[in-house]
């Protein structure tokens, strides 16, 4: 065999790959573009069903459920549509029946595939619908390595809210970091105010700080009034650890409104920088004047962020706090007045385009 | 007749390595290509469900600052800053930093975006060379501020955006970038869903020859001029399998400028975009690379190839030239400046896979290649190889490289499909094949000869 024959293979071995490289491409596309359609029809095939028994306003019977039309995602995604056309009271009854006497038993046999999409859907599914029993298999999901499975499967756990799936949560969101946490956090906007009870028992007997920390701020999202639940924050703001010191801070600031200035004016003086800014930043939101002239001097301090948010508070609390940031001089301190100016400017603007 | 049997030892010698240097590109690549199919299979599943807005339709996510630093830039800047108002992000702000442009770039904002000058912000976390000459706030869009600078280059402007920045995240776009509606959130989730993720580049392609208006793409296009057309071809490869087969290592060593999402405190602690290196785009990412894994921090460099956004490419030979120079000096810039890491155990994969791949194939290759084009030549001419097997060797070689790319191409067309017209993809297929005969040689050239320039200025 010459160098000639040798090279003469290898192009023809290339070109081959070439060819079919192509074939198999628009092969794959045939495939997807073949299984879209059937989703379309089948999808519309149950369109069809439930306009028709939104119209007869009848119940729906497991047995009329066509086999073929047992999928998880074209029910879902006709779920969302009709949820827009169809807002009235019967869909929504007709809607429940459908998730527990179709979706529940998809979900439970699907819950495990192999499939991340399969698993997709269960979560989904038990979002809407789930039974007693279905608590260990949301904590599996809640687990998943799948991102949009994990988080679903977390906005499940929450709608089930017992203490091991809130407790499950409670640790998924605490191994994170600050950023990561607040995708997790506003699953808890509007969630049952039962939660707050499961997460002040854990606060109770919890040691991680971190963990602790996440408490905080979830509770931060539920209203304590007629909260039998008596929690300690003393300590945790004493904590050597920040994040659990910022996060109690900021609870007790939400939820003891003026009593929790002394503590706040206290902290103004930590050797901590972001201490000191976020009790300036707490401050601004207690919405009492007495604090004007304490937000004034952190107006001086040493540290940027405190700066900031000082100068934020102090326009947060009115024209007292404006004035304040007007009567600056540029001699006595240059940052304080750049950021009292800035501040000024900014919110002139938005007076402005209001 | 001495020279003759020198010169073909040297022929057999340069043969030998170039079939071995070529075998071994092509296995990097082959590699890439495979750990990158599942991750872009994953991501375009993902896409197709469009659950991501619904994870991030609160005000609880952080605040993502647009940093858009501008020189002379009068004709794209005020349709990049439209395209990012337009994004779907709750939590946006946009910092542009007009680096000292000579054109009517700051007269062009003022009036679009009605600002009025205001006083700076600005916490001094990182030195800034270029003075800082006014502050604006636009009155009509209120998250919307302007630094108006001396010129002192890209990087020095952005390190201006870092210190103004007050928001947690911040991400860097070009001037001339249109960013899809979904772009930043994308990128956002893909940041925060994934822990200890320290900065998530996204995808880029050509604008030039698309339909567009007010920074909203109308349709995707393949330019009809050559050039542009072949950018067109080889950013799809790049942005493909170029970034999103580093991700089992941590990430990749090169995010581009145009669209990459940092978390701001990371920036900050290895001292901002480095004002002294050509092409700040590389050095920030090898450095965050190199800080993160000699402190033992637990890290992650991500890439979203589902979150894209569209540039102008240069459109003439010139420009792409000098592109091309600048990007092939920063990354030897970069190379050298982290030479430590060099199959360095300490660096892990880093160290022991992406930055060697990046010495022998990215700064290597192009040597090596032109030295084979020039040994052929020479042993054409002294008759020393037959002609025949000379263009069939050059065939054979490059081959495999057009059956890599048009697999990565193919796989673009699946799966995201940003070009839908039948002449478009029938164009890149007709491109990827005939990419190698002529466009492939000049930027070897253009990259041989970024290297001499670089090591001369150096040196001298």
């Amino acid at each position: 065999m010459t160098v000639l024959d040798i090279l003469n293979l290898v192009i023809i071995l290339e070109m081959t790959l070439i060819v079919i490289i192509i074939l198999l491409t628009y092969a794959i596309k045939l495939f997807f573009y073949c299984r879209d359609k059937h989703e379309e029809k089948i999808f519309n095939q149950i369109k069809a069903f439930f306009l028709e028994k939104i119209d007869k306003k009848s119940e729906l019977k497991a047995e009329e459920f066509k086999k073929s039309w047992k999928n998880q995602k074209s029910i879902l995604s006709l779920f969302k549509e009709v949820d827009e056309s169809h807002p009235e009271s019967f869909w929504l009854k007709l809607k429940e029946q459908v998730a527990f006497l179709i979706l529940l038993p998809l979900a439970r046999t699907n819950y495990r595939s192999f499939f991340w999409e399969k698993r997709l859907f269960s979560t989904e599914s038990f979002g809407l619908a789930f039974e007693n029993e279905d608590e260990i298999r949301i904590c599996r999901l809640v687990q998943d390595k799948n991102t949009l499975v994990h988080l679903d499967s977390i906005i499940a756990a929450i709608k089930f809210h017992s203490p091991i799936t809130i407790n499950l949560v409670i640790d998924c969101i605490a191994e994170r970091r600050r950023l990561g946490q607040t995708i997790y956090l506003k699953f808890f906007v509007n969630a049952a105010p039962q939660i707050r009870e499961i997460v002040a028992e854990r606060l109770q007997i919890e040691i991680s700080p971190f963990t602790r920390a996440t408490c905080y701020k979830i509770l931060s999202f539920f209203p304590l009034e007629n909260f039998s639940c008596k929690i300690n924050t003393a300590q945790d703001i004493e904590s050597e650890n920040l994040e659990l010191k910022l996060s109690a801070l900021r609870f007790v600031a939400a939820h003891q409104g003026s009593e929790a200035i002394p503590l706040l004016l206290s902290l103004l003086q930590s050797p901590s920088w972001e201490v000191r800014a976020t009790s300036a930043l707490l401050l601004g939101r207690s919405g009492d004047s007495s604090v004007i002239p304490h937000l004034a001097k952190a107006l001086r301090d040493s540290a940027w962020w405190v700066r900031v948010n000082a100068a934020n508070a102090l326009k947060n609390l009115g024209p007292q706090g404006i004035a304040v940031l007007k009567m600056l001089d540029p001699k006595e301190d240059l940052y304080a007045y750049q950021i009292s100016k800035n501040v000024i400017s900014k919110s002139f603007l938005d007076e402005e385009s209001t | 007749m001495i020279l003759r049997t020198g010169l073909i030892e040297y022929v057999d010698y340069v043969n030998l390595t170039i079939i071995w240097f070529y075998l071994f590109v092509n296995f990097g690549y082959s590699m890439l290509l495979l750990t990158s199919i599942p991750d872009i299979v994953n991501q375009f599943k993902t896409f197709r469900l469009n659950k991501v807005n619904a994870f991030l339709d609160s005000k609880i996510l952080p605040t993502v600052t647009v940093l858009l630093a501008a020189y002379n830039e009068e004709e794209h800047v005020i349709y990049t800053v439209h395209s990012l108002l337009k994004s779907d992000y709750p939590n946006l702000e946009i910092i542009i930093i007009n680096d000292g442009s000579s054109d009517e770039t700051l007269p062009i904002l003022i009036k679009l975006l009605d600002l009025h000058s205001g006083y700076p912000s600005v916490a001094e976390r990182i030195p800034v060379q270029g003075r800082i000459k006014n502050f604006y706030f636009s009155k009509r869009y209120r998250k919307v501020s302007v630094i108006d600078k001396e010129h002192s280059g890209k990087a020095d402007s952005l390190n201006a955006g870092i210190n103004a920045c007050t928001s947690p995240l911040f991400i860097t776009v070009d001037a001339d970038t249109f960013l899809e509606r979904e772009t930043i959130a994308i990128l956002a989730f893909s940041m925060l869903s994934r822990a200890h993720t320290i900065a998530e580049g996204g995808s880029i392609y050509v604008l030039n020859g698309c339909d567009y208006h007010e920074g909203e793409l109308i349709k995707a296009k393949i330019s009809s001029k050559p050039f542009v057309a072949m950018q067109a071809c080889e950013y799809l490869r790049a942005f493909v399998f170029g970034r999103t087969g580093w991700k089992p290592f941590r990430g990749s060593l090169v995010l581009s400028g145009c669209l990459t999402l940092f978390e701001r405190q990371a920036v900050i602690e290895i001292g901002g975009f480095n004002k002294d290196s050509p092409g700040e785009d590389m050095e920030v990412i090898v450095n965050l690379h190199e800080y993160m894994r000699s402190k033992k921090y637990p890290y992650h460099i991500g890439y979203s190839f589902a979150g894209s956004a569209w540039t102008d490419v240069p459109s003439n030979m010139n420009s792409l030239w000098s592109q091309r120079d600048r990007w092939h000096r920063g990354l030897i810039d970069s190379l050298l400046r982290h030479k430590k890491m060099f199959f360095n155990p300490r660096y892990g994969a880093s160290g022991l896979i992406s930055y060697p791949f990046q010495v022998l194939i990215e700064f290597f290759g192009p040597i090596i290649e032109t030295i084979g084009y020039i040994s052929v030549l020479l042993a054409i001419y002294f008759g020393i190889i037959d002609w025949q097997v000379a263009i069939l060797f050059f065939i054979a070689t490059l081959g495999f490289s057009t059956v890599i790319t048009l697999a990565v191409t193919l796989m673009s067309i699946i799966t995201f499909n940003k070009y839908s017209r039948t002449r478009d993809i029938l164009l890149l297929l007709f491109l990827v094949i005939f990419e190698s005969f002529g466009y492939r040689q000049i930027l070897t050239v253009c990259r041989v000869y970024a290297s001499l320039r670089f090591f001369i200025q150096k040196i001298f």
